[in-house]
Formats: C-alpha cells, structure tokens, sequence
C-alpha cells in the first residue's frame, strides 16, 4: 500500500490533494484494500455543500454499504464522471483515475486537522498492531 | 469472553423487521454497546432489495397477485426472499470480536460462526473464496443467491446464507438470511422476465440437506451455540424504549413509504427523531 506524500489523510480513510482553494478527494489505498471492489457509488451534486465530518456519499462493495464522510468542508465543483461508467477505478487507482469529487473549500483552517502521509501510516498500523494480536488463533480456514 | 446481547423477536412483517434493525444500527454507539444478536423472521413472503438496486426490475403484478410485499435495505447486496428463512441480523463496532474494518475478515469471522452453527446441526458447509457480484441488475445477478461474496455459506457449491452489511464509521450492520425451505415458484418469478428460471444450481435450503428436519427453533439454538463456542456467551435482551419509538418512526415514515422503496434518491428523512 502506499500513502503519497504530497496528500492528506484523515482517520475515515480519504486523502486530500489541495491545489489552490479546492482539493481532489478520493479514499486511501488502505481503505480501498479493506473495501474490496467498489460496485455503486453515490456521490453529491455539483453546487452542494459539504460539511467536514459529515456523511457526503456512499459506495457498495462486497454487499456492503459504506458512508464517505467529508475530510473538508466545501461546494462541489467538479464529480469524477468516469465512476458512473465504472466504479471499480476507485479500488483500483484510488489515488489517481478513482478520485471523488473536487471541492472549493470553505474553511482552510480544517486542513490541520489532517494527517500527513507518515502520521496516517502510523495510524492505520497502529490498529494492525491490535489486529495482529487478536490473530494468533486465526487459522484462514476460508481462505 | 465476551457477552452478546441476543434479541429474539417473534414473526413480523418486514416493515416492522427493517425498521428494527436500522433503528438498532442508528442507536449503536462506540466503546459503550455490546454486541447484539437479534433473530427473527418474517411473518409472510417478502422481497427485500439491495439499498442500490432497482426496484423496476420487480415483477410487480407477480408480487400482488401472491400477496408478497418489497422493501429496500440499508445494506448492500442484492434481493432475497424472506418467509421460508431465518434471518439474523448483528450490530455493534469495530470494537468487538466480529467486525473489522476489512469486509473480508468480517464476514470471515461471522462465517466461521455459521459453519460451527450448521456443524451443530449435522450439516457439513463449505464457504465461498470467490466473489461475483458485479454492478448491474439482471436476472442471473438480481437475486442475492444468484451472486456470491467471499466468505458467504455454500453446501455442494450452492448458496443457502446471505450476508449484506450497512457500515457507518466504525459501526455496522449485518443482515443474514439462512434458507431453511425454498418456495421454488416465488423465487423464480419475483423477477420481470425470469418466468420459471432454473435457480437449481445457484441455490439450497436446509431442510434439502439435513438428514432430519430442522425447524426455525433448532437453528436458533445452534446459532446460540456457536457463538457461545466462539467466546460470545449469548444474554438474552430486547430493545429499549427509545430503540422501539425509533423503529415505530422508522417504520411508518421510511420503510412504509413508496419513495424510499422505488426511489431511494428523492427520499428525504425529515421527521425522523434519532
């Protein structure tokens, strides 16, 4: 898995790519690898507000429902067309071709509550960690 | 060892039964609930769909004409036939001993219980390695038990439980359906244009593959079992009052509304107290 430096994470597994005063959103490889492969998504309309935090979209993959919640605040500028045709580019290239949406931010000051691409490492191998212990008995008798 | 609250409702529609779960998911909270357990079934015939499928492929005329109502799940997945199973429903967080942020491993760990639980009862089960669920509703992909995910239940290569999940930062929802008999007939013609499809090689019932016949009783207790055997020592419970108003709301205001049902996209939720 890998974890782009120039992006920021938040703990709900999504990156952020800033450029200017809007940014490209799109989930983390991490969370892509858990999600297994994306079959629907439900994003915003373009002039919609988003709240950081907050619930804005869905995605099915292996019969699951997911909500997104927003990294950021912001108005929708701009939905990544592609994923209507073929959602699973999000599980594939989550990073590039399988971004979300592109939003005008409205409160830059939020972007420090995002993690950098070492602290989100960190984090999400912080819970392996945990995970790992709760494995030992694990025998993969449905791998 | 860990406790699991286990919640078993008598029959009801399928109103009331959505309703109830989504009201327990809403209600969950972190680090504070265990893990809960309800099991109930559905009083009549009922078509439950995929929060993202499409209601227009239903043979509406069909499902009228034999008195089975529809309704949309919050959880993912496709269309199942309820009446003739058990269905199980499990809430809690990433916290507990079943849910992980990785689908895969969730399902993997609530596999692992069904299995034991179908041991109890005599019946050897394989579980699927592979997924097939694409994007798209035809009458091969429609039903859930036409498309399999990894970890689902599978006696002699056909499907007999079905999970779908609802996952809301780090809380879930999992929906379990296990066949205990199979209406044939319904099954094959709840689907415009898929009038007398051959379902005998994607799907099984229970009571096809146990040696004696099992009844909704004796799979609950070999599920309780199970878990119990997997360090879950099931304690019986019910709803709190909240969580019943929540589900009365619920009912009236989403799972009994036509928008929600064929038209998920213009359903709005105003007046629903959480």
């Amino acid at each position: 898995m890998e974890f782009p430096d120039g992006l920021k994470y938040s703990e709900e597994h999504l990156w952020v790519n800033k450029k200017d005063n809007t940014a490209l959103l799109g989930i983390t490889s991490f969370a892509a690898k858990e999600l297994g492969e994306v079959v629907f998504v439900d994003l915003p309309q373009v002039g919609d507000l988003i709240d950081q935090n907050e619930s804005f979209g869905t995605l099915e993959s292996s019969k699951t429902i997911s909500e997104l919640f927003a990294p950021l605040s912001g108005k929708v500028i701009e939905l990544n067309s592609d994923l209507e045709d073929d959602p699973s580019i999000i599980s594939e290239y989550p990073y590039d071709d399988g971004w979300l949406v592109k939003i005008e931010l409205t409160d830059n000051d939020e972007l420090e509550s995002l993690l950098s691409s070492d602290t989100y490492q960190a984090f999400i191998e912080e819970d392996d960690e945990l995970e790992e212990d709760d494995d030992d008995d694990d025998d993969d008798d449905y791998e | 060892m860990n406790e699991i609250k286990v919640v078993v409702h008598p029959a009801a529609d399928i109103y009331t039964n959505m309703a109830v779960d989504e009201a327990l998911f809403r209600t969950v909270k972190k680090n504070t609930s265990v893990t809960l357990l309800r099991i109930y079934r559905n009083k009549n015939h009922s078509v439950t769909l995929g929060y993202f499928q499409s209601a227009e492929c239903l043979d509406v005329e069909f499902l009228k004409k034999n008195s089975i109502e529809y309704v949309r799940r919050i959880t993912g997945g496709r269309a199942v036939l309820h009446g003739d199973d058990l269905i199980f429903s499990i809430v809690g967080t990433i916290d507990s001993s079943i849910f992980h942020s990785s689908i895969s491993r969730t399902t993997k760990n609530v596999a692992k219980v069904i299995k034991k639980a179908f041991a109890n009862l005599g019946v050897d089960v394989d579980a699927s390695v592979r997924t097939t669920i694409k994007k798209g509703d035809t009458i091969q992909n429609f039903h859930c038990f036409n498309s399999l995910t990894k970890n689902e239940i599978l006696i002699g290569n056909k499907k007999i439980v079905g999970f779908a999940l609802k996952k809301r930062a780090e809380t879930f929802l999992l929906q379990g359906s296990i066949m205990l008999d199979l209406d044939r007939r319904l099954y094959s013609n709840i689907i415009k244009g898929s009038v007398g499809a051959d379902i005998s090689d994607t799907v099984t019932c229970l009571n096809d593959c146990a040696v004696e016949g099992v009844l909704a009783d004796d799979l609950t207790d070999a599920l309780l079992t199970a878990f119990a055997a997997e360090g879950m020592t099931p304690r019986s419970g019910d709803l709190s009052s909240d969580e019943w108003s929540l589900a009365e709301e619920l009912r009236k205001k989403k799972y009994m509304d036509s928008t929600w049902n064929n038209n998920p996209k213009k359903y709005t939720e105003e007046g629903i107290n959480v």
